[in-house]
């Protein structure tokens, strides 16, 4: 299963969302459930789901898929 | 209820408390703030607590920080394991800490009869943030610089820097 497909399902489940609604352009704005809680919730699921690790200043920075998927892909080995 | 519980609590005005507390520990206690002055009370210098936030010690220690700022509505009570709260602690409107439990073993005597107990009180580190409307019950410990999100119910061990949300709390990320 490729990262991105797992970065959607991840979100999908923490934010409540049909997983084809994320796409490139997914912001914390489009879903309402999306809070300061839930962000934290998805941030530790997909350092869970992925085995990585986030600074506190990248975790306010995950507001976009594509930045969340940029990140992630960062991180795991080529 | 002992006379010196009764004359604590009913007739020592709260301005007297606000006063003698400010002498005694130079914490600001809000004068509409219902705090027992007993031997087991101990206030950390520039603690602030607010209106109508209950504090009782009559049943075991009870410590309070430094810089300790306490929110309005909240009831503090300690029994015999006590209740300690670490410096810099944030406490948020009608926060509940209850340092003891009943037992309800026997059916056959009713539950408010039955021996009051506190197996093993509760500890709160340093510079923990405890939401508006959190519970911390006996047994709780949480470590120094964690955040309780509202109305979350703790009464087991939390790591330092976790935050925690619900009820049974459950960690739901570490600050780093």
């Amino acid at each position: 299963m490729d990262a991105e497909r797992r970065i959607k399902e991840v979100m999908a489940e923490v934010l409540e969302v049909d997983p084809r609604a994320i796409g490139k352009g997914f912001h914390r704005e489009e879903a309402p459930s999306w809070d300061s809680m839930n962000h934290l919730r998805m941030v530790s699921a997909l350092e869970e789901a992925f085995g990585i690790r986030f600074t506190m200043k990248e975790v306010g920075e995950l507001e976009r898929f594509d930045t969340i998927r940029r990140m992630v892909r960062e991180r795991l080995p080529a | 209820m002992r006379t010196g519980t009764v004359v604590r609590r009913f007739l020592v005005p709260g301005f007297v408390v606000s006063i003698h507390a400010w002498l005694k520990f130079r914490c600001q206690i809000s004068p509409r703030a219902e705090v027992e002055i007993t031997p087991f009370l101990k206030i950390g210098a520039g603690a602030v607590v607010g209106s109508f936030t209950k504090i009782k010690a009559s049943d075991g220690p009870l410590t309070i920080g430094s810089h300790v700022e306490i929110a309005n509505g909240c009831v503090l009570t300690s029994h015999a394991k006590g209740v300690e709260i670490g410096d810099d602690c944030l406490i948020g409107p009608n926060v509940s800490i209850i340092g003891n439990n009943y037992r309800y073993d026997r059916l056959d005597v009713p539950i408010r009869l039955q021996e009051k107990v506190s197996a093993k009180g509760i500890r709160v580190g340093s510079d923990v943030w405890i939401g508006a409307g959190c519970i911390l019950l006996d047994g709780a410990d949480v470590g120094s610089g964690s955040v309780l999100t509202p109305n979350s119910v703790v009464s087991g061990t939390v790591p330092e820097r976790s935050i925690v949300q619900g009820n049974p709390g459950k960690v739901i990320f570490t600050r780093r």
